[in-house]
């Protein structure tokens, strides 16, 4: 019989395993980086808390940690109900039933991002290193010279540009 | 869907991810997503983007100095350079080794603890950084506390100094190893040591020797073939070797080498062989980036030949009437630096280059991306009708192969705010220039691994046309003895330019630019670029940064066909 620990580091490496697809879960639902970064740590505590309830046989680990993030995002609704900034339930579910009928086409997606990113410009993958650096775009202004509004309109450019990229890198098979 | 609605849902997609959605809108975007799969299936996609980046970017500027130094520690060269999951999983492996306090240890996933950082004395701070980024692409970010470890500076100058009083000028690439605040060992590229007046004993370890400070200045570089220098700008250095038992007593004004095998040999004194003095930081620089240039040159006259051109590395037959050097900024002029040449008969296009960089010929870059790994990119027009200035763009290229308003955001953002300038910008540069075979980026690199010189040619502005090492090129490269630059030779048929039937003639004024590219000691990541040869009239694309000018015609300088009879004056 495995001993709790032994368990426990499993348990560790199963999150670590599975920690970004989390991560862009969440991402999709609540587009705040601060509010998803929250919402990921309180998934990964619940995660933990809950831990001893996890089976194996029962799942995918990813589903599980899944649905209980979609419970976080819907605790974060409802507090955050007079903000309004977050999809409604119903737009949230229909959501999920369409990522679960496609996991192969968004994890070509997701493969295809670097490729794609290393045909930007120098200067585009600058600015997105600026914007996405773990700095809210109006901090990250000031320093690049430019005024919030340029860096959003600059990386409104790239986001369509990396969409376009990997749309046509997934039509053509792949990045490799 | 509508192309109206694919229009809407994009712009409320976007408004969704970047915040701000007018009121109203959120419900807009939930009533698109509603109605139809393929609307979801668009937003989840783009979603997914910026999940992505901001998945993979995260924590890239963690502004705390302990938790900085801690990345960079993990860049060490004894230690492998973790990819981005890597450096993820070891945040977890705290948790991991401290299961039993679980929660507070998960917790630290999101806030990292500064624990480990601690567990070691500071002695050294960051004084000053230029351009300074380390091998993880974070910038150095100045007044960071710096602890025992490998720091791994992959472009830039920056200055640090111990709490002893001394002050390291370390020049990237570099790798230093600092073990206390008198002791450091430097394993890769440049370091500028001055103690404070009065004060001595500081000591640099290379691979193959020891330099002890006697109350001094001096400099000690490891260059990427294994050799080490040493030379004294002022007072006393004493240098043992490490393999052989053999030690002396350097003083200012002498430079000693020491070989992989560990010979010491006295060397010429080279002044502009290390940087001795973080420059004054200049107002109004343009963003380019590390190592960049200022655009010196307007113009490359290009020459004929005097004698028969041997491709072999050796420029002494060539015509040096045209010849140019261009530099990138203080302090790096005397680093990263380009003496080019070019020289034309009915048959060939000659382009030659001296390259100032000590990381060269270790290109091992792949595919499109190969430039980045070192290169030489001249790009010159053929087409005698195209005239000077060009007034092809990549815009113009682009927006007709989406047959929308798909634009370089930089371009917009500099010269064009509204439709009519855009209709304007277009109508100014007619879309036959933009996709001309008569517009040829040449790409001259040494690919590593296959250990030959290699040539890439793409023409237009939509860079049409891409060949790989076509036949009837040739091409030399040659290593600087010291290691620390490059020449390259080559000779490219007309016919490969598409004007052979009618190749460029002494008188001609045509247009070209100049880039060259430097890379880290891996071959893969450009570290900086120069570009020269460029329009310095004042047009509307002035405010246009050089880093892009190969995209913009009009950008681009004169290349000047001269007649046989001025050559060799």
């Amino acid at each position: 019989m495995r001993s709790a620990e032994q368990s426990d580091e499993q348990f560790v490496a199963l999150l670590v395993a599975n920690q970004q697809r989390v991560y862009r879960f969440l991402l999709t639902l609540v587009p705040s980086r601060s509010d998803a970064e929250d919402l990921v740590q309180q998934t990964c505590l619940t995660l933990w808390q809950s831990r001893a309830k996890f089976d194996p046989e029962m799942g995918e680990f990813a589903s599980w940690a899944c649905a209980i993030a979609h419970n976080h995002v819907r605790n974060f609704r409802r507090r955050e109900r007079t903000r309004r900034t977050v999809l409604s339930e119903e737009v949230a579910q229909s959501l999920i039933t369409t990522r679960a009928e496609h996991p192969a086409l968004l994890d070509e997606w997701r493969q295809s991002l670097a490729h794609c990113m290393e045909r930007l410009t120098p200067h585009q993958r600058s600015v997105v290193h600026e914007c996405y650096g773990g700095r809210a775009i109006k901090d990250a202004a000031p320093e690049s010279g430019r005024s919030p509004n340029a860096l959003y309109k600059i990386l409104r450019h790239i986001r369509a540009r990396l969409h376009e990229c990997i749309q046509k890198t997934v039509a053509e098979g792949g990045a490799s | 869907m509508k192309t109206r609605d694919s229009d809407q849902l994009r712009a409320l997609t976007e408004g969704y991810v970047s915040g701000e959605l007018a009121v109203g809108q959120l419900e807009e975007l939930e009533a698109l997503l509603l109605a139809s799969k393929d609307a979801r299936l668009f937003f989840l996609t783009f979603l997914d983007i910026h999940a992505g980046l901001a998945w993979e970017l995260r924590g890239a500027d963690l502004p705390l100095p302990d938790l900085q130094h801690e990345a960079m520690v993990s860049c060490a060269p004894s230690v492998i350079r973790p990819a981005r999951w890597a450096a993820m999983a070891r945040r977890w492996a705290l948790p991991v080794a401290a299961v039993v306090v679980g929660l507070i240890a998960i917790a630290s996933f999101w806030q990292p603890t500064r624990q480990s950082a601690n567990a070691a004395p500071a002695f050294a701070t960051v004084k000053a950084s230029l351009h300074g980024q380390w091998a993880d692409g974070r910038e150095v970010a100045t007044g960071v506390v710096l602890r025992s470890g490998v720091f791994d500076l992959q472009s830039g100058l920056v200055e640090i100094e111990t709490v002893s009083g001394t002050v390291l000028l370390v020049e990237a690439p570099a790798k230093l190893e600092l073990l206390d605040s008198l002791h450091g060992r430097l394993l890769g590229g440049n370091v500028v040591v001055r103690m404070p007046k009065g004060k001595s004993g500081f000591v640099v370890e290379t691979p193959q020797m020891q330099v002890t400070d006697l109350g001094t200045e001096f400099g000690v570089s490891v260059a990427s073939n294994g050799e080490s220098r040493v030379q004294v700008f002022d007072g006393k250095v004493r240098a043992q070797g490490r393999r052989i038992n053999d030690g002396r007593e350097l003083l200012a004004g002498q430079t000693l080498r020491c070989t992989t095998t560990g010979t010491l040999a006295t060397e010429k004194f080279s002044e502009s062989r290390f940087i001795r003095y973080f420059p004054p930081r200049q107002t109004g620089e343009q963003p380019g980036g590390p190592l960049f240039s200022r655009s010196d040159l307007d113009s490359v006259r290009i020459a004929a030949p005097t004698a028969p051109v041997v491709i072999d590395g050796d420029l002494s037959e060539w015509n040096r009437a045209g010849e140019f050097r261009s530099s990138c900024l203080p302090p790096y002029q005397d680093t990263y630096f380009v003496e080019g040449m070019m020289m034309y008969d009915a048959q060939h296009l000659y382009i030659s280059a001296h390259v100032g960089d000590p990381e060269p010929m270790c290109n091992a870059a792949r595919d499109e991306v190969d430039f980045a790994g070192g290169s030489v990119i001249v790009r010159v027009s053929t087409d005698r009708k195209l005239g000077w200035p060009l007034k092809g763009t990549s815009w113009r290229a682009m927006t007709t192969e989406t047959e929308g308003r798909t634009l370089p955001g930089v371009l917009i953002d500099q010269v064009a705010r509204t439709d009519a300038e855009l209709r304007q910008l277009a109508a100014d540069m007619p879309l036959a220039d933009s996709l001309s075979d008569g517009i040829a980026s040449i790409i001259l690199s040494y690919d590593a691994q296959a250990q030959q010189p290699r040539l890439r040619l793409l023409f237009g502005f939509d860079s049409h046309g891409v060949t790989l090492n076509p036949p009837g090129w040739q091409g030399a490269f040659r290593k600087d003895a010291d290691g620390r630059g490059y020449t390259l030779e080559y000779a490219i048929p007309w016919r490969l330019l598409h004007c052979a039937e009618d190749p460029p003639h002494a008188g001609d004024v045509m247009s070209a630019l100049w880039m060259v590219h430097w890379s880290d000691a891996e071959g893969r990541l450009c570290r900086g670029q120069l570009v020269d040869v460029t329009n310095h009239e004042p047009h509307r694309l002035s405010a246009v940064p050089p880093y892009i000018f190969f995209h913009n015609g009009p950008c681009w300088g004169k290349a000047i066909y001269l007649p046989q009879e001025k050559t060799g004056n």
